[in-house]
């Protein structure tokens, strides 16, 4: 594509010669901003053996401002909300030109290794998470077993 | 034209770098071959002005350059101190008009002066230094401007002495020692110490001054630039800054006075010498040299050692984490040929080395920048290759870099350079960059260097 940025084109080639294990992410072949992912839910977490769907978009003035990325598969977890909005501080106040699209996906992928409840973006899971934890995994497993296997 | 005959200077680096010059004729030798050893040159050591990266921003051009490199004469034309007698004034005493005859004249009161006579001497070269570009001056020092910067006023006040200083140096192959003195002899071979000038009568009848601004001098404690013993498991010990003193113009070690210019010498310091060792600074009151003794300089880096370093460092394709390209860090052979995206940029609060870029900056008053690595508010600088070998006090690579300016350089080197106060205004003093003369901001004035080598 015309009047791709280097650095986006080298971190394009980078992500397809050398793939981030469990992340897959690909331009969409009339945009050349626009990342179709693929992230494998983390072994030992409640999603597990799913795989999840996010778009990612860079936006004009990438990377001086950040990536926006969003799930489109449904997902039970604190920090991702019903229309699939992710609360990660790398993608508003703490993100920098250093960081990448790969970095970006690490990121998620250790979000789901790791929720944080106490700085919730789906507030009626993060409650369930912080006062019957166990009963949020189950959920977040039968959501996984549900959304995010096979179809 | 001065005659340079007379006063034979460095010339011209040849194109391995290194100046040298034929004594007998004074003209820069540009061809490559035979060293200055073979062709029977034997070499003092060099001045380095403080302020200069290799070169005067302006270039380097017969007597005016940034450094001076003293060989042993063709001839003797040292001179050695005579008799001595009183005048009643100084402007008839024969001694002064006889162009032939060096002579200093103190000045003690309207009608009572002391004429020193000095003969020459077979045993000693004499080298001067100062701002005059008469032909009695070896080696004109002008005003030094940080930030190798071209003087924009050119009548701009200047403190430092016409004829600043004078270098006596034995011509024995075994003991090249040399010595500094306060003033320089005139193109008539005299020095005036007029009334206003502090003097005063010595043990033997005899008489001593300083010069207003005075030439201080400081002796490194330590080896300036000790040999690198790949043998010893023990490192070299480095040296540290001395004390600055002040040399009269016979020569003698004094305190400092209370300024710059006051009246009243400071006391003698008999324990010390106006013997240049490797690593002596001499301050001219405007522009600073360092002495570095051809013994000393054999243990310093050589400019191809320092350019291997850099090939070394660029070989390893350092990168800009926000553009994802390749940095090459310029030396002053490839300067013109870096791209501008290609200049690495450096972070002075945490070294972390990038390409230029617009991101994070915090509209502060110094244009601090926050750095996308670590993202610490910090102040920028061009990463400049310190490339004056003479300024090195080992031969390691050049990891860190000075603070404000980013010229890089070794790691003790910059810590040495950090530790030396450098004396400025009245009674001041302030730690500076070597290579650029910048004061060095913040504490310790130094970074290490982080380089991105594969941004993932």
């Amino acid at each position: 594509m015309a009047g791709l940025p280097r650095r986006i084109v080298k971190e394009t080639q980078r992500l397809m010669q050398e793939p981030v294990p469990g992340i897959s992410a690909i331009p969409d072949d009339s945009n050349a901003r626009y990342f179709h992912v693929v992230v494998a839910g983390p072994e030992g977490s409640p999603f597990e053996g799913g795989v999840f769907k996010l778009e990612l978009f860079l936006p004009e003035d990438y990377p001086m401002s950040a990536p926006k990325v969003r799930f489109i598969t449904k997902i039970y977890h604190p920090n991702i909300d019903k229309l699939g909005r992710i609360c990660l501080d790398i993608l508003k106040d703490k993100w920098s030109p250093a960081l990448q699209i790969r970095t970006v996906l690490l990121s998620i992928q250790a979000l789901l290794s790791a929720p944080n409840p106490d700085d919730p973006l789906a507030n009626d899971v993060a409650e369930l998470w912080k006062v019957n934890e166990v009963e949020a995994i189950r959920n977040a497993r039968d959501w996984t077993r549900t959304y995010a296997m096979g179809n | 034209m001065p005659d340079e005959s007379r006063h034979p200077g460095p010339l011209a680096p040849e194109a391995g770098g290194e100046p040298r010059v034929e004594p007998e004729t004074g003209s820069a030798s540009l061809s490559g071959g035979s060293s200055p050893q073979k062709s029977g040159l034997v070499k003092y050591g060099e001045l380095i002005i403080l302020g200069y990266n290799g070169s005067l921003p302006q270039g380097d051009r017969g007597r005016r350059r940034s450094k001076f490199v003293l060989y042993r004469r063709q001839k003797a034309n040292g001179v050695m101190r005579s008799r001595h007698y009183p005048v009643k004034t100084p402007q008839s005493a024969q001694a002064i008009h006889n162009n032939q005859l060096h002579s200093i004249s103190y000045t003690l009161s309207r009608h009572q002066a002391v004429i020193v006579e000095y003969t020459h001497d077979p045993t000693t070269d004499l080298f001067q230094i100062g701002r005059s570009s008469e032909s009695p001056i070896d080696f004109v020092v002008m005003d030094t401007v940080p930030g190798n910067q071209v003087q924009e006023r050119v009548n701009a006040q200047s403190t430092i002495s016409r004829f600043a200083c004078r270098i006596l140096a034995q011509r024995d192959e075994d003991d090249l020692t040399c010595r500094i003195y306060a003033a320089g002899f005139d193109s008539q071979r005299n020095i005036f110490l007029g009334e206003r000038a502090t003097k005063w009568e010595t043990g033997q009848q005899g008489v001593d001054g300083l010069t207003t601004n005075g030439v201080l001098i400081m002796h490194p404690k330590g080896e300036f630039c000790p040999p690198s013993n790949s043998a010893s498991t023990t490192p070299p010990a480095t040296s540290k800054p001395g004390i600055w003193r002040e040399i009269s113009v016979g020569g003698s070690v004094f305190g400092l006075r209370e300024s710059r210019s006051a009246a009243l010498q400071g006391s003698p310091v008999p324990s010390e010498s106006n013997t240049l060792v490797d690593g002596t600074l001499i301050d001219l009151c405007g522009a600073t040299l360092l002495w570095r003794a051809a013994h000393g300089l054999a243990n310093s880096p050589t400019p191809r050692q320092l350019e291997r370093c850099l090939d070394d460092l660029n070989a390893g394709r350092p990168q800009c984490p926000v553009g994802l390209h390749t940095l090459v860090v310029p030396t002053r052979k490839n300067s013109n040929h870096v791209a501008p995206e290609a200049q690495p940029v450096v972070y002075l609060s945490c070294g972390h080395v990038q390409g230029r870029h617009e991101w994070g900056s915090l509209n502060d008053s110094k244009g601090s920048k926050t750095c996308p690595i670590c993202l610490g508010a910090s102040s920028t600088a061009l990463l400049m290759m310190g490339s004056e070998p003479g300024f090195y006090v080992d031969c390691e690579s050049p990891d860190y870099a000075f603070v404000p300016c980013g010229h890089m350089a070794s790691e003790k080197t910059v810590k040495y350079w950090a530790n030396v106060p450098i004396p400025c205004g009245t009674s001041g003093f302030q730690s500076a960059c070597p290579f650029c003369a910048m004061p060095l901001t913040g504490t310790p004035g130094y970074v290490k260097l982080i380089f991105q080598d594969k941004c993932d």
